[in-house]
């Protein structure tokens, strides 16, 4: 990357983290749990997933990294120190937006002792590999994102398996792409590059990524 | 001036010339493919009839090389009358002098180029020599934005991004037929992941013309057996299975006959 794309990349960065920061409250939950107000849950861990890329890349300084320390800190409390995410996951198994949330929590140090529990018997009983997902949501769950976080991936030949069944992965004729397609491979790419082995990319070749 | 009414006359002579030299790549055609049309055309009563043969001729000249194509790919021969009907349309409508200045003239000499250079190939009796060829075009530049305009064409000055480049190639395409090679079958073969893209992006948007106007020259690039980014075959059957019109489905019978895969 020049330097010059690095500097706008990082002033859009930090202006971003600040206007999150100062509009926190604004995404706080209505109520005492998640099932009234699933937007605002959502958007909590959206927040959070910012706010530990931020911690992530460690490329920041450190009033940016106080910013995020404190934007995940905001959105721990909401979920009441990740109480209402194993509330979700024990009712509903395969609700794996918990785990996926729990993991942006996890990997900068947030821990909830019953939430670990239920992952490492989600993991067992096989159900996070089954669910009936798109293949890049599949990638999110099992290897860049949550079971490798807390430590219940499979490694790198379930890496492989699972970009191979991606668009992305697999690049058919790209005429075909629709919007929703377009939309699955940018999660794609951000799964792989948040993955364990982020300096690798699908080997085929993506002329056409902007047609 | 063009009013709508007439460029619709245009556009209809046009498909019917397509149609006629569909039926000739498919076998199923005339003795002749301009000269019936022109026959056709004059064989309306007065004005009406003058007014066709004008149009008609001026579809001949929208085509270009095109109303020849199946010449140059089946080997058939046409009746005699076929070529004096070409020289008739190239009278009334002389092509110029190949031009310096702005672009379209350019074009459309290029497209006349095709022309006149496949009549006298193919005709028995006319002069061999080979008119003036137009200068190439602009090459496309993979380091500009894809939308940037080459500053000075065609003489030079900076390249030009894919998306008007590949456009312009599909303006071009009716020299993409075998036997033909110029400046634009060399730009063509620099350009060929560019080719891929335009035709790539004229189907995401379902402009079926287009992709099969580009889609020519990457059937033409095959059977020069340059590597392509995709595959020219699932291409031309995805424009066959979803485009529509005559012209569009003479590029892709030309692309066919081109990839070896007539009579599919």
């Amino acid at each position: 990357m020049s330097t010059a794309l690095a500097q706008t990349a990082h002033d859009v960065g930090s202006r971003a983290l600040h206007w999150l920061h100062a509009h926190r409250q604004a995404g706080a939950l209505d109520g005492p749990d998640l099932a009234g107000d699933m937007k605002a849950y959502t958007a909590l861990l959206e927040t959070a997933l910012a706010a530990s890329l931020v911690l992530r890349d460690g490329a920041s300084g450190g009033e940016q990294c106080a910013l995020a320390h404190e934007l995940l800190d905001f959105a721990w409390a909401q979920l009441k120190d990740g109480t209402l995410l194993y509330e979700r996951l024990l009712r509903q198994p395969l609700a794996t937006d918990a785990v996926e949330g729990y993991a942006h929590f996890a990997r900068v140090g947030y821990r909830h002792t019953g939430m670990e529990r239920l992952i490492t018997h989600f993991a067992a009983t096989g159900t996070a590999r089954t669910v009936e997902y798109v293949p890049n949501r599949r990638l999110a769950i099992a290897i860049a994102n949550a079971l490798r976080v807390t430590g219940h991936d499979q490694g790198a030949d379930d890496w492989e398996r699972l970009t191979r069944a991606t668009w992305l992965g697999s690049t058919p004729q790209p005429w075909h792409l629709d919007w929703m397609t377009g939309y699955a491979i940018t999660h794609t790419v951000f799964h792989l590059t948040d993955g364990p082995t982020s300096g690798q990319r699908p080997a085929s070749g993506t002329w056409w990524a902007n047609c | 001036m063009i009013t709508e009414r007439s460029r619709a006359a245009h556009c209809a002579s046009a498909e019917l010339l397509a149609s006629r030299a569909l039926e000739a790549l498919k076998g199923a055609g005339g003795s002749t493919i301009v000269a019936s049309l022109l026959q056709e055309a004059a064989g309306a009563d007065g004005t009406t009839g003058a007014t066709g043969l004008v149009t008609a001729t001026g579809a001949v000249r929208l085509l270009g090389a095109d109303a020849l194509a199946p010449y140059v790919l089946t080997g058939q021969t046409p009746a005699p009358e076929e070529w004096a009907a070409v020289r008739l349309t190239l009278a009334a409508l002389p092509p110029a002098a190949p031009p310096r200045g702005p672009e379209p003239p350019w074009i459309r000499a290029w497209i006349d180029w095709g022309l006149v250079t496949l009549l006298a190939r193919l005709a028995p009796g006319t002069p061999q020599a080979s008119p003036p060829m137009p200068s190439g075009p602009p090459h496309c530049d993979s380091t500009v934005p894809r939308h940037h305009s080459a500053t000075r064409t065609p003489q030079g000055g900076s390249g030009e991004g894919w998306v008007p480049w590949a456009l312009r190639m599909g303006q071009l395409a009716s020299l993409a037929l075998p036997g033909l090679d110029t400046p634009v079958h060399e730009a063509a073969r620099s350009g060929a992941e560019a080719l891929a893209r335009g035709a790539t992006r004229s189907l995401l948007r379902r402009d079926f013309v287009t992709a099969a106007r580009v889609t020519r020259w990457l059937a033409w690039l095959a059977a020069d057996n340059v590597a392509l980014a995709l595959d020219p075959a699932l291409l031309v059957e995805d424009i066959a299975l979803r485009g529509g019109g005559n012209r569009c489905l003479l590029d892709v019978e030309i692309c066919h006959h081109m990839l070896g895969l007539e009579g599919v």
